[in-house]
């Protein structure tokens, strides 16, 4: 183990939530993996057509009550709270700074890491 | 149908971009191994192939690295399993990084300080956080770890 497996680790397994999405919504609308004879225009305008679905269906199970009224007290987004959309391709400095950043979490992942062995009494393997 | 859950108001309405002051996700703030390391991560982003039958002319261009024609979806979704965007109707030749930053250019906007979990087919750059490469990407953790190793050699295929 070092401090960069420990990271792509938990990464991989925070990451994960995305491959189960997809995995979800395939298996409920078959419709994506047995495509229809329409023309492409139309085919387009179905995978977020049923992204849709899949939230509205998050969103009225009965257990996910709470997030419908969090979200019916929301009020309407404030300027400058979205984002904002790229203007230019990243630059070197962009990469040296998430480079920076990932390495950083890295690292402090590693001394939690290490740590977490530690307490436990587990000495680490490589 | 298609129309009305594809496009505003349905759409816009359920399927929403987060937002800079959005709290922290549980998911996040309640796990030590992810907290505070990942405090900045807004959702995990993919692209994934879904399958089409294109028209005669179209057909060259849908098919995939793995053979067959699809449409490759840009896919982006909170810790809760819920859609914050996507990315249809390109063709299945085209990268994930190519639909990334595409989809940048028009109207995924991504807050200031925020970050997306993506794979080592993502351009790194400050929105996405990729892991190293030639390292493994594991699956579990602790105990489990060593069986199950997924290697990365996969991605030097398709990144810029």
């Amino acid at each position: 183990m070092n401090a960069q497996e420990v990271f792509n680790l938990r990464h991989a397994q925070l990451r994960n939530v995305v491959e189960r999405i997809i995995g979800v919504l395939k298996r409920r609308f078959r419709i994506l993996v047995v495509p229809p004879q329409y023309g492409m225009n139309i085919q387009a305008r179905i995978p977020p057509a049923l992204s849709c679905i899949h939230n509205i269906i998050r969103k009225l199970d009965p257990a996910e009550l709470d997030d419908i009224e969090a979200a019916s007290l929301q009020s309407d987004a404030a300027p400058g709270s979205i984002g904002s959309i790229v203007d230019s391709v990243p630059t070197r400095s962009d990469h040296a700074q998430m480079s920076a950043m990932q390495d950083r979490i890295a690292r402090d992942m590693w001394d939690n890491y290490v740590g977490e062995r530690a307490r436990r009494g587990q000495p680490i393997t490589t | 149908m298609l129309n009305a859950f594809s496009s505003p108001p349905i759409y816009s309405k359920y399927v929403k971009l987060p937002r800079a002051d959005d709290p922290i996700p549980p998911a996040i703030r309640d796990n030590p191994k992810f907290y505070p390391f990942f405090e900045g991560a807004i959702g995990a982003i993919d692209g994934t192939h879904i399958v089409c039958t294109p028209s005669a002319d179209e057909r060259d261009v849908c098919r995939n690295r793995k053979g067959f024609t699809s449409q490759n979806c840009l896919v982006c979704c909170d810790f809760e399993m819920n859609f914050t965007y996507v990315l249809s109707g390109w063709e299945g030749s085209m990268a994930d990084a190519t639909l990334y930053h595409d989809a940048r250019m028009s109207d995924f906007a991504i807050p200031a300080g925020k970050y997306y979990l993506a794979d080592a087919g993502f351009p790194s750059c400050l929105q996405l956080l990729v892991p190293y490469r030639g390292q493994r990407y594991h699956l579990a953790e602790w105990g489990r770890a060593q069986t199950q190793c997924v290697f990365l050699f996969f991605s030097f295929l398709f990144v810029d």
